[in-house]
Formats: C-alpha cells, sequence, structure tokens
C-alpha cells in the first residue's frame, strides 16, 4: 500500500533505478552539459502573482517535506533521501519577460545540487499579461516525470485529498539465488542485444557542444492521422510502436545524409510501471526498461521497422524483460559505484544507446486549471546523456501529439536537428503532413 | 469457460488498471475509459494467450474486442477449442 501525504518519513531509500538514475547523474555530472535534472514547463492563461503560488504550495505539507530531503550516500554506499528539519524552504524564483519568446534557455538548464539543496525548484516566468509559466526542475533520482505531473497536479489544484507519496520497498519473493540466475540470464540477453556496431550520431573527435531543447508540435487532426498510420503500418494500437519506428528511420535518414554506413539501432524505452488511473505514487521512479534492437536492414522501410518493434514488443512482454530488469538492477545496486558505472556503459562499450525515447502518454490528462488558472501548454523537457546525446520525447497535450528532442550541438548542429525533426515528421504524418 | 472472466478481472484490476473498489467495476465498464493503454492490451493479450492455451490474432485486434471484460470474454472465448 502506498503512504499518504500526512505520513513523511525522515529517510527514503532509493529504489534500483532511482539508484540507476542516479549512477547516470554522476556520469553526466563528469561530462558535458547538464545533469540528470528534468524540467516540466505548464503555461497559463494570466497573470499567476508570485504571492498566490507562494501561499499555496508553502502551506502544503507535501511540498514542505519533499523539499527538505538531501541525499546523502549512493556512490560507495546505499542512497538516501533524508529529511533535514532545518533546511529552509527553497526560494521561488520569478521572472518577467516583455515578449513571448517561449521559454528563456537559462531556464532550462538550472542545476540541482541535491545533497545541499531541495531536488524541486520551482521558476514563474511572466510573459507580458497574456501569460504565466511554471517551470517545475527535479532531480531524476527523486521522481519520474508521471510522479512529477502528479505532484504538480496536487500542488496546483489544492485537492483535499493526500497524494500517494511512494511506494515502500516490498521484500522480493524470489530467493537470492532465484534472483542471481534471472540477474545473469539478463546480463546475457543485454549484452547480446547491445553489443557494437551501433547507429550513432555522436562523433568521437568533436565535443558534445551545448544542449538545446526543440517542441514539435501537431494539430489533434494529424494526431488521428498519424494513429492511422500507425494502424496501416501494423502498429494496430500500439502508436508507440510506430513512434519508435518512426525515429528510428528519421535517424538513418540523417546518417545518410552524412554518407555514413547504416548500423543497428539500440534505442532504452522506459515503461512506467503504474497502474493507470492511480494517482501516484509520486517519489521514487516506477519504471523499468526495453531495449529495442532494430536490424540496419529495416530501417529503410517504416513498415517493416514497425513490424521489427511490435514483434520485439511481444517477446519483451512474454519472457518479461521489465521485472528481470529489475531484479537485475536490484542486485547490482549493491556494487560500488565505480563498477556499478563500468557495467553499465559495458554492454555497448560506453555508447548507451541510439538515442534515448519515452512516450510519456497524455500529458495533465484531464486537468484543464492549475492554482485557479487555465492550463494553455504543459512540455517535458528531459536529461539527456552524451552519448548518444540525443532523446525524443513524445506525450499528447489534450490529444494533440507533441515531440521534444533534445539534443548537444557537437552531435547534431541546428541544421541536421532540422533535418531530423522534419524526417520525423514525415514519417509519422506521410508526405501529406502540413509543412514543418 | 466459466473460469474466463474472473482470471481476467483479476488480472485486469491488479495488474493493469487501478481501480478504488474493484467489485463495483462493471462486466460492461470500458476499460479503455478507465485508463487501459496500449501496452496494457499487450500484456493482457499476452496474458490471455498464456493462461487460456488460445491464439489471438494480430488481425482480430480491435478496440471493441477489448472494450470491457464481456466482449474480451467472448473473444476469448471463441478461440478457445
Amino acid at each position: 500500500m502506498a503512504e499518504t501525504g500526512g505520513c513523511f518519513p525522515a529517510v527514503v531509500d532509493l529504489n534500483e533505478v532511482d539508484h540507476f538514475l542516479l549512477q547516470l547523474d554522476h556520469t553526466m555530472g563528469q561530462g558535458p552539459g547538464r545533469a540528470n535534472v528534468c524540467t516540466f514547463v505548464v503555461t497559463l492563461r494570466g497573470h499567476l502573482a508570485l504571492e498566490t503560488l507562494r501561499r499555496r504550495i508553502e502551506a502544503d505539507p507535501a511540498y514542505r517535506w519533499l523539499t527538505r530531503l538531501r541525499l546523502s550516500g549512493g556512490l560507495l554506499r546505499r542512497g538516501r533521501w533524508r529529511e533535514d528539519g532545518r533546511a529552509g524552504l527553497p526560494a521561488l524564483r520569478v521572472r518577467l519577460s516583455e515578449t513571448d519568446e517561449g521559454v528563456p534557455p537559462s531556464l532550462l538548464a538550472t542545476e540541482l545540487d541535491v545533497r545541499r539543496e531541495s531536488p524541486l525548484k520551482i521558476d514563474l516566468l511572466h510573459q507580458g499579461k497574456e501569460c504565466s509559466r511554471l517551470i517545475f526542475t527535479w532531480h531524476h533520482a527523486l521522481m519520474d516525470a508521471h510522479g512529477g505531473e502528479f505532484l504538480i497536479r496536487h500542488l496546483g489544484t489544492g485537492q483535499a485529498r493526500s497524494p500517494f507519496l511512494r511506494q515502500p520497498p516490498c521484500p522480493s519473493p524470489l530467493s537470492w539465488r532465484q534472483r542471481g540466475e534471472i540477474a545473469r540470464e539478463m546480463k546475457t540477453d543485454l549484452y547480446e542485444t547491445a553489443k557494437p556496431p551501433l547507429l550513432v550520431l555522436h562523433r568521437k573527435e568533436r565535443p558534445a557542444g551545448a544542449l538545446r531543447y526543440q517542441v514539435m508540435r501537431f494539430s489533434s487532426r494529424e494526431t488521428r492521422m498519424i494513429e492511422g498510420r500507425a494502424r496501416a503500418h501494423g502498429a494496430a494500437f500500439l502508436t508507440s510502436a510506430f513512434y519508435l519506428a518512426a525515429a528510428a528511420c528519421a535517424l538513418a535518414t540523417l546518417k545518410r545524409r552524412r554518407g555514413d554506413t547504416l548500423e543497428d539501432v539500440l534505442v532504452p524505452v522506459p515503461q512506467d510501471r503504474r497502474r493507470r488511473g492511480a494517482a501516484g505514487p509520486i517519489i521514487g521512479n516506477q519504471v523499468s526498461f526495453l531495449f529495442y534492437r532494430i536490424p540496419a536492414g529495416a530501417l529503410g522501410d517504416l513498415a517493416r521497422c514497425t513490424a521489427e518493434v511490435v514483434a520485439q514488443t511481444r517477446a519483451f512482454i512474454r519472457s518479461g524483460m521489465t521485472d528481470r530488469y529489475l531484479v537485475m538492477m536490484g542486485l547490482l545496486r549493491y556494487l560500488p559505484g565505480p563498477l556499478y558505472r563500468a557495467l553499465l556503459r559495458s554492454p555497448t562499450q560506453g555508447e548507451m544507446g541510439s538515442c534515448f525515447l519515452s512516450d510519456t502518454g497524455e500529458i495533465l490528462g484531464g486537468c484543464k486549471s492549475l492554482f485557479g488558472h487555465e492550463v494553455l501548454e504543459a512540455v517535458h523537457y528531459p536529461p539527456n546523456i552524451h552519448p548518444p546525446g540525443l532523446t525524443f520525447v513524445f506525450g499528447r497535450f489534450r490529444g494533440a501529439l507533441q515531440v521534444t528532442l533534445a539534443s548537444m550541438g557537437g552531435v547534431v548542429d541546428v541544421h541536421e536537428s532540422e533535418c531530423l525533426l522534419a524526417a520525423l515528421r514525415r514519417n509519422l504524418l506521410g508526405e501529406v503532413g502540413d509543412a514543418l | 469457460m466459466s473460469d474466463i472472466r474472473p482470471r481476467l478481472r483479476a488480472f485486469v484490476l491488479e495488474e493493469l488498471i487501478y481501480c478504488e473498489n474493484p467489485d463495483v467495476f462493471s462486466n460492461e465498464q470500458d476499460l479503455l475509459e478507465a485508463g487501459l493503454d496500449s501496452l496494457g492490451i499487450m500484456r493482457l493479450i499476452m496474458f490471455a494467450e498464456r493462461e487460456f492455451g488460445v491464439t489471438l490474432p494480430d488481425t482480430e485486434i480491435e478496440p471493441e474486442m477489448v472494450r470491457n471484460f464481456n466482449a474480451l470474454t467472448r473473444w476469448i472465448e471463441s478461440h478457445r477449442q
């Protein structure tokens, strides 16, 4: 049973996926770009006063507890969130902008020192009198995208019912020996699936460059067309399989433009393990991963590529990959950090994948207003590990598909990232789609 | 045959969809509206194939087949020897 607000533990152990994301954070912190931090931007109609926002969230016990958590351990010993009762609440930062120029890049580059500061920060951006943007930034080892949405929905709607806060760890029904056997099999599968050569767009001789975000939006009509094309290409109701196939083919298009040889595409895809319709839990990542390997030979044919992804999805579910992966991660977390991180990169010899991709589903589904203001827009800006330095996030806002592409300037330049999005759009919509 | 529906209910309401009071979730209630998503449908089909020894062809996978517990049960029964 999940814990609810009003029952706030002083210490929370990181689960196996939180630990994995913390190790990625360590790797990212030593490399270029941003650490493993998630950003979610919600655009509201009208002017949301800072005082209104402050009053609402600072009175919330869940917010007060969560922002007082500090990370301890995690690198050489087990990671934990510990409540620091003496810590003050984080400052709410407000910025003014006369023009509606989008979200300033500096607000999408907020860093979090979670050993000393709150793992959640909120910025408020006033753009003219027409709209206010709320920029929520949190550490990925604290919660995933859906957990973040649940928290924001709780804070912004003032719902009386406390949110599920976390899923307390439950002992595995499997013996150590059984878990060891499953982990060994999973490791063998993973090494087989992820072995190089892989299609990658980064070049070893070039520095990673700056992180850039681009958001591509589709109308509701176009979204219905894409769903129709997904079915026509054999994805049936698995629209996200079609998204993955379209993204893989777009990577191949760019690779061909460079005159490079095509290799297999490897994409780790997170899967939310929450039961649908549930309002939580909030903290602790509730995902597992599926590892898709799409053969180079399928990358020129969207239907073949889609069929490959659908077939692999079926095979993963039959073999219980999401559960097996978690068993392996649960055992790995007892390793010291340096060894753990070396093992993470080992199957791909450091490449990690061709790109990362996720489908967040309906964003803020059914939520029409927050803090008393109509919600006009909501966008996830994901972390982006280098290599591969490319992350796609698909999501639907009020039934309309949108795609966020996070890329490093040294992996794809501005022109190439536009080509990548144009190829993705063409694959999703077909040639009849509206111009980019 | 009669064992299909309760086993489907147990799997869906324990593994795929959160329902505060599963006992009042009727066999005609819309599973898609309750939150059953594409990967959930895939897991459900795999479960049915494994548990009931049937093969549910891709060509028959339509929203109407998985709309509610009654429709699902009829679909599975039609493929059971």
